[in-house]
This record gives structure tokens, sequence and C-alpha cells, in this order.
């Protein structure tokens, strides 16, 4: 038994903090050098902090030995350190059992499972052997380890199984909380009151959800899984904060408690940072640490860096700036430190950039994404990396068995809903869209009936909103004499109707570029327009009033003519872009604005090296490898690289010249004439080379602007009896090929009302 | 515009290049109209290409073509396509 004070004492030097219940039982239960051992040996030898032993109390009252070993044990093993440190408990484990239960687990299930459930380890091989044995063929892999972990016999295992097999009941690790009767009287609940039943629902006892529908309708508010994880006590007053603080009823916010809730808010406030409801699982205290440590190491916060304890955060900064990733993003808290340096090595060796949705997935199934790309020749996109391996496979699956080009949106979507979307679409002949992707069926399906009701085309951007928003869209077109674009929903349908009443009342004509910005931003910008005697350009809404102001200055100053190219990149990036071009030798100007300044500085490389020029404007039209690429084939085709070329891709023009040379030999392969369509070539020239005219078309190429037919109906033309002339003059072909569609219409009009009326 | 023709005589790819450049077009277009042309659908659907260039070059190129062919340029491309070049 320890004196209070003692263990006061040695409490406050290593700064932990407990409950007065759990103060009680280390007086109760600890050995006063056992507890000081330990804790020296966790918080000043391991670096481990005091908030993970806070949340395992017991471990102060074990066997300083016993926790020793086995932490010397598992430091050696391919264990996460991290996955130690917050899974304190397993250190408690008889030390002489712990490494027959990791390499039993680590041979049957592999490591990455061991990192996914580590407190596996505190379970003896014996009941994980006949959890497998006897229920091993209902249940998954990590099903058969949440249940070696629960406290409950393999007979009521047993019986727990049988009830969800027969309700078809997801198998969660807290249905093992409950008793096989306990689940079923549940289900009946759950079906009586028209409750989605989820593995949540299981959190609570049979009394403790009848009490939470009773306050839910009390408050009129929508059950939501989350609250089943909540106290009934605690529920009431979240519910009140939430109203007040106009925070959505969902998530995160029932796994916490109101005083947190309150202090979160007020760090949110504090920082200006946009409150997210997964911000809720956080300990207070813990993210003021996080935003000072960010302002320490000039970093931005990310609502990500609050599921991490401040050490653990500290560590991923400071390897991501070892490894100078300069844009820290979420997505690098999204592992441990650990976990985030094999990802980087991984990286490395694939040659990988170090950005976005990568960090999602372990260094282990990184590789195995990649390999699976490469034996399959698929396209490896960053969004793959939010599905796991067997996911993907699923996914890819579906869209060659549907034929959906796979692109990087279709990762979005898991493979059932994509499967489920793509039939609501095709059913109701709507186009394939990304953006539906991203809703669920049901709300697909909801768009999809707004839309037939009004007689509306289905159009994609009217999946980014909701079908309440769609049918208030339409409402407000019909009332304005808006025609119904797709530009229309991209904006909600308050934000429309002031754009359109802004246009209204300003008489002007509401153009759809004006979508992209609010209408107090059309305002903003305009006037700006005004003051500085700048024409609005369509790309400006694109981007703030700020960075137009700051871009048309710039361009003043530097005598840059302000045109709608100056505006496809964010200030920053236009600022760069001057400078490289300044810098280079090239005229900051049209096509240029549509790269970054290092793909300026490799185009200008690989003009240099291979033709050894500037580049041409127009070769700023595409991306350095295609830039590379175009010029390979014209310089291998002997073909004289002209602005034209940049026009089409370098697998397109390709097609063209291998074409045209096994037809009709090289004398054709002009920067004009390889720029069209194979399939068009075939065609006309084919035509042409029939009335020996093909060295005129090296001359005047301009005739492939017609499609065949339009070239037989005008030589048709020349050939009636009225007009009567060749349809070459000279070496040309005749104007009539290179009139205007409109002016040629006119033209045949008039000579079928000669003919008519000369035959009357 | 018949964006199905575009396609069978300059391949899909253009239509791609429509979509992604879709300000410059709205903006070529506005500029054209500004310079006087009447039929800028009609330009647009046998030059397409010149309305997914920046609004400078098209600036340059009629510029150019106006010191060729006189003042009234505008009639004479709007009813001679082959004028534009290629």
């Amino acid at each position: 038994m320890i004196k209070k004070e003692e263990l006061d004492t040695v409490l406050a030097k290593y700064h932990l903090k407990f409950t007065k219940e759990r103060r009680e039982a280390l007086t109760r239960k600890a050995k006063l050098p056992d507890l000081e051992d330990i804790a020296s040996y966790l918080i000043d030898e391991l670096n481990i902090s005091p908030s993970n032993i806070e949340k395992c109390v017991s471990i102060l009252y074990r066997n300083p030995e016993n926790v020793k070993r086995n932490y010397e044990f598992l430091a050696q093993k391919e264990l996460y350190n991290y996955n130690i440190e917050t899974c304190l408990h397993i250190l408690e484990t008889p030390a002489d059992d712990l490494p027959d239960t990791y390499h039993y687990v680590v041979c049957n299930y592999g490591i990455d499972f061991l990192n996914k459930n580590t407190s596996i380890l505190k379970v003896p091989i014996s009941r994980i052997q006949e959890i497998k044995d006897r229920l091993g063929s209902y249940l998954s892999p990590s099903q058969i380890l949440d249940a070696s972990l629960s406290s409950r016999t393999v007979d009521e295992l047993s019986d727990i199984l049988l009830v969800c097999i027969k309700n078809r009941i997801p198998i969660t690790p807290k249905i093992f909380d409950r008793t096989a009767n306990e689940i079923e009287r549940i289900i009946q609940l759950c079906k009586k009151y028209g409750l989605e039943i989820t593995g949540s629902v299981f959190r609570k006892s049979e009394n403790g959800i009848m009490d939470m529908i009773k306050l839910c309708e009390e408050h009129n508010v929508k059950i939501v899984n989350s609250m089943f994880a909540c106290p009934n006590d605690s529920l009431e007053e979240l519910i009140m904060i939430c109203k007040k603080s106009n925070i959505d009823l969902s998530g995160m916010v029932f796994r916490t408690n109101a005083e947190k809730i309150e202090e979160i808010l007020d760090i949110c406030e504090e920082q200006a940072l946009e409150v997210k409801l997964t911000m809720f699982s956080a300990n207070p205290e813990d993210m003021r640490r996080i935003i000072r440590i960010c302002n320490k190491m000039h970093t931005p916060v990310v609502e990500s860096m609050f599921s991490k304890t401040p050490e653990e955060v500290q560590k991923i900064i400071e390897l991501c700036q070892e490894h100078k990733i300069k844009n820290i993003t979420g997505s690098f808290f999204k592992r441990t430190r650990d976990e985030l340096a094999d990802a980087f090595e991984m990286c490395d060796k694939l040659h990988l950039k170090k950005e976005g949705a990568i960090f999602y997935r372990t260094a282990q199934e990184i590789y195995d994404i990649v390999q699976f790309c490469n034996t399959n020749h698929i396209k490896l996109e960053n969004t793959m990396f939010h599905r796991s391996l067997p996911e993907l496979q699923d996914i890819i699956r579906v869209c060659q068995k549907r034929r959906i080009p796979l692109s990087g949106s279709v990762y979005d979507s898991d493979s059932k809903d994509l499967d489920r979307i793509i039939t609501i679409l095709k059913r109701a002949h709507a186009p394939f869209s990304s953006i539906a992707i991203r809703k669920s069926p049901e709300e697909v399906e909801g768009i999809i009936q707004v839309c037939q009701r009004n007689s509306v085309e289905i159009f994609s951007s009217a999946f980014a909103r909701s079908p309440f928003e769609v049918k208030k869209i339409i409402d407000i077109c019909k009332e304005h004499s808006i025609p119904i674009t797709g530009s229309c929903f991209q904006r909600k349908p308050n934000e429309l109707e002031e754009i359109i009443e802004y246009c209204e009342s300003t008489h002007q004509k509401l153009k759809a570029s004006m979508l992209s910005s609010t209408k107090d931003e059309i305002k903003d910008i305009q006037t700006i327009c005004k003051e500085k005697g700048v024409t609005p350009f369509e790309s400006m809404y694109k981007r703030s009033y700020e960075e137009v102001e700051e871009i048309i200055e710039l361009c003043q100053k530097e005598s840059i003519k302000i045109t709608g190219s100056c505006f496809r990149k964010k200030t920053k990036v236009f600022i760069e872009i001057v400078k490289t071009c300044n810098e280079l030798g090239i005229i900051p100007k049209g096509e240029v604005f549509k790269r970054d300044p290092e793909e300026i500085r490799a185009i200008t490389r690989i003009y240099q090296e291979k033709l050894n020029t500037l580049p041409t404007n127009n070769s700023f039209n595409k991306k350095p490898d295609e830039v590379e690429k175009i010029i390979t084939v014209c310089l291998d085709n002997s073909i004289p690289v002209t602005g034209t070329v940049f026009n089409k891709k370098a697998s397109e023009l390709q097609d063209s010249i291998d074409f045209l040379k096994k037809e009709f030999g090289s004398s054709l392969c002009t920067p004009n004439i390889i720029i069209y369509d194979k399939e068009h070539l075939r065609k006309v020239c084919h035509y042409l080379e029939g009335k020996k005219y093909l060295e005129i078309l090296k001359k005047s190429p301009s005739i492939l602007k017609l499609s065949l037919e339009e070239i037989v109906e005008r030589e048709a033309y020349l050939k009636t009896d009225e007009i009567n002339e060749p349809m070459v003059v000279g070496e040309s072909f005749h104007p009539v090929f290179g009139l205007s569609r409109k002016n040629f219409a006119e033209k045949k009009k008039k000579l079928e009302e000669k003919y008519m009326k000369n035959r009357w | 515009m018949d964006l199905d023709r575009l396609k069978e005589i300059y391949g899909e790819s253009i239509l791609y290049d429509f979509k992604d450049n879709i300000d410059d077009i709205v903006d070529n277009m506005n500029y054209l109209i500004s310079r006087g042309f009447k039929n800028v659908d009609d330009v647009f659907e046998i030059n397409p290409y010149l309305f997914l260039s920046s609004q400078d070059m098209i600036e340059e190129k009629l510029d150019q073509l106006m010191a060729t062919l006189g003042v009234d340029y505008i009639e004479k491309l709007e009813n001679d396509y082959s004028l534009w070049g290629d």
C-alpha cells in the first residue's frame, strides 16, 4: 500500500495525471519502487508520452522486469514502435508467453495484421488456436483475432456467430461485448424503430438504445451511428451544444464530451481553424501542444494531426523536413512516423512522388499496388492509394466489365456502389460521370428522377449537388428564364439566385464562367477591372479578387499584355512564370501561362538540346514529356517542328504519319497534313488520289478542313451546268472549297432557286 | 456547332482540348466579336485550333492578316477560310 502523498509526488515528477479512482487503485495495487522503476523506464528511457501511460494505468503495478523484457523483445521485431507505445498493456503479458504469441500471429497472419491488431499479443496462443479451429470457417483472419481479444468463452462466441449469420449482421469487434440473447433483442428493437443494424448498435444495451431513441425523439434529432458509442447522459448535453454552435449532429461529436467540445471550439476560434468533425476525437490539451509545435516548426496545422499525439506529430514533421517535403498535407499524418519512414523509402525505391493519398497505405501495400499496375499495364493513379489492393482489383474488374475508362476518380467509390451507379446512369441514358461516383447510389437515383420529372438534360455537374438542390436550381433557372446548362449546377441554389439577380440589376448577361465565383467575388473582380481599365476575362472568375488585382498590377509593371491566359494560374505561380521567362529569354505571353515554371525550364532545355533554339509559344500547349515525344516524332520522320504540331499528341501524329507513309510515301508528311485524324486522312486522301490531286493537296492542304461528304458536295456544285468549273484552279483547289459553311450554303441555295426559276 | 464533324476531322482528342480550354475559347470568341467578326461560330468550325490558342496569338495573327489583306480583312476572312492559312 502506497501513501497518498508519496504517490502524488511520484506522479507529479513524471507529469502523470489520473482520476481519483485510478489513484486509489494505484495506492492499493502498486509498489512504490516498482512504480517509479516502470515510470522512469517508460518516460525517461523510452521517451513514451505520459498520456499513453495515463490510458493504461495497470502497467504501473506490474513487474518492472517483465515489462522491460517484453519491450526489449518487441523493440527488435518488425512491430512499429508507435503501436507498442499506444498499446502499453501488451507489455503486461507474461514475458514467457509474449514471444510465442508474436511468432504465431506473424507466421499465421503476417506482420501487417499484427500492426493493426497489436493488442492480440496479450492473448495466449491456445485461445487463438481454439477459436480458429472451432469457428475459423465462419470468421475472417482479422475476425478470429477480434474474437480472441474478447472476454467471451468459445461456446459463447459460437452462439453469437449463429445469431449474426442468421440475421446477416456484420461481425465487428464490438459485437462480442454482447451475449447472443442480447444481440437478438437489440436486432428486434432496431427493426421495430427502423434503425440500420450496424456494428455500432451493439455498443449499447437494449435499455440504453431505448433511452437514446426517446431522447432523440424529444429533441427532434436523427439517430446517427456514433450516438451508440456515447453514454446517454452525455448525449443530451452534446445535442444542446451542437445545436447552439451549429455543428452537424453526426460523426465524432458523440465520441467525446461537452466540456471537450467547448474547449475544442475555443481553440478553433483562437487559431482561426475550420471546425471539422474529426477534431472532436482529439484531446484539447494535445491540440494546443500540436499547434505550438507547428508554429515552432513553421508548418501549417492540418486536421489529421489531431488524431496523433504531439510527440508523434513532431516526429512526422521532422521526418518530412528531413526529406525536404515542402507541402506537409494531412495525408502524412494518416500513418505513424515509423510507417511513414518505410513508405518514404518505398517511394524512393519505386520513384514515386511523396504526395497525396499514397500515405494511406503501408510500404508493402504501396509496393503491391505498383506491382499490380505494372503487371496488368494499368496506369498508376494517386487516388488508387485510397483503396486496398483487393478493393482496387474489384473496382477495376467492374470498370472493365462495364466498359468504363479507368481514371483517377473511379477509385473514389467502392466496387459495389460503382456497379450500382453505372447501372442507374445506364438505365437513365445518362452519361457516365466521375462526379456521380462520389455520391451514394440513392442520391444519384434521386438527382436523375428530379431531372427527368422536370424534362431537364442530366448534366454531370448536377451530381455535385443533392436532389433537393438540383430541383431548386431548375426552379430558379425557369423563373429567371435562364437556359439550364451544366454550369448552373456549379453553385448552390442561393448562390446561383444571387448571381442571376446581380446580373439582372447590372444589365449584364450571365456567363457560364461567372458561376465559378460567388456574387460578391464577381462584383469585386468587375470593380477592380473597372478601376484598372481592364476588360474582364472568363478565367478571372476562377481567381480571387486579390489575385486578379495582383496579376493586373504585375502585368502593368512588367508591360505584359493582359489577356485571359494571365489568370490561368495562381498569383504565386504567375510571378514565378514571369521571372522564369525573363531569365530564359522567353516572352511571357500566350501559351506559356499554361505551364509551371519547372515545365517551362524543361521545355526550353528540350528545345535547346534537340533543336538548338528557344521554344515556340505553341510548344507550351503540351507538357515537357509530350513536347519531347512530338519533337522526336518530327525529327525521326524529317518533318519540320512548327507550332501546328503541338496541337496534337505525339501518338496521334505518329499514327497519321505511319498511315500516310504506308499508303502514299513520305511526301504528304507535312505539319499541316499530319495534324488531321488518320481515318479522315484515309478517306480524303484516297478520294483525291483517285482524282490525281495529291500533288495539289501538298500545296493546298486546307481542303482537309472539310469532311469528305462536304468535299463531294462542293465538287457536285462546281459540276452543275450553271457553274461548270474545274475542281482545281492553277496549283490550288477551287475557291469554293475555301468558303465558310454558311457562305457555301447561301451560294447553293441561290443556285437551287435559280434552277427552280429556270425550270418553271 | 457540329462537334461530331470536328471529331471526325481532327480526332476525338480535340473535344478534350475544348473541354480543357473552354475559358480561352469563350474569351477568344468575345475577342473576335469585339474586332467585328459576325460569324464567329463559322470561323470556329473551320479553324478550331485558332480558338485553343491564347488571345495574344490570335491578336498577332489577325494583325498580320489585316496587314496583308487590307481594311476589309474581316469580310475576306469570313468568306474564304483558306486565307486564314494553316
